[in-house]
């Protein structure tokens, strides 16, 4: 049980339901008890909980919830938000200018971003900047090879940061010198 | 700064942040970050960016949540115990 409410929390962002995040967490540690003869004492229990979490919501959500899957969303560039946010000045201060923007996004903002991205983009997304797995673990979750993981995870984070840019115009947030909008 | 090892810093930004790099990409992107402040800029935002979606992100759940997994626990786990 101790990993149950970092497992519904990342639960809740994969079924964007709390409903659904119930359900699957409940199964998720079902199926643990159920089939912990066949983990590996001293290896990462953490991982194996999450790859169970993970099997269980695909298996249940993605006939379901028929959503584009690999629709390439197109190149984002490097450092998108970056470049979008500020003057690109700086370095010097303890925190730049447009560091201090990404403080006002506020929570509903940034979980909005993480649930409008697709699924193949917010998993490695979720395991990586929320769980704080590493690319192997990722890997081993989610059952796809490391390069994978590695190109979807840097092309998720791209994606939210496209993402989070709409809200900081919607909200006012970004600053006059845009450089080069789309 | 060179264009190339600028550019070469900001395609390994997040296996830098990540700590995916290997030992020797690793140093040769420290080294350029120690004399290139706009890289050095562009890396401490996209840190800062990782942090904010992991401090946003996360969501207690209602104590509820936890009783409701453990009465079912309990129901169809006959081993189950706490």
């Amino acid at each position: 049980m101790q990993y149950a409410p970092q497992l519904y929390s990342a639960a809740l962002r994969m079924t964007r339901n709390p409903a659904d995040a119930e359900d699957v967490v409940q199964e998720t540690f079902l199926k643990a008890y159920r089939a912990y003869h066949t983990f590996e004492e001293g290896t990462n229990l953490k991982a194996w909980l999450y790859r169970i979490l993970t099997n269980t919501y695909i298996n249940r959500y993605r006939k379901k919830v028929r959503r584009p899957t690999e629709v390439e969303f197109g190149e984002v560039e490097d450092l998108y938000l970056y470049k979008r946010m500020g003057s690109g000045e700086s370095g010097s201060a303890a925190r730049s200018a447009e560091e201090e923007v990404l403080e006002q996004f506020v929570e509903a903002d940034v979980k909005a971003a993480v649930e409008e991205l697709p699924e193949h983009f917010r998993l490695p997304v979720l395991l990586a900047d929320v769980e704080g797995f590493s690319y192997k673990e990722i890997a081993e979750i989610m059952d796809v090879p490391i390069g994978t993981v590695m190109s979807r995870l840097h092309r998720g984070r791209k994606a939210l940061e496209k993402a989070l840019w709409t809200f900081a115009q919607e909200r006012g947030l970004a600053g006059e010198q845009v450089a080069g909008d789309e | 700064m060179s264009k190339h090892s600028c550019e070469d810093a900001v395609a390994h930004v997040y296996s830098y942040l990540d700590g995916e790099l290997g030992r020797i990409k690793t140093t040769r992107i420290r080294r350029h970050l120690r004399k290139c402040p706009p890289c050095m800029g562009a890396f401490s935002f996209e840190d800062r960016l990782k942090m904010i979606v992991r401090e946003r992100v996360r969501e207690e759940p209602r104590p509820e949540v936890i009783d409701r997994l453990r009465s079912f626990l309990a129901e169809n786990e006959p081993g189950f115990e706490k």
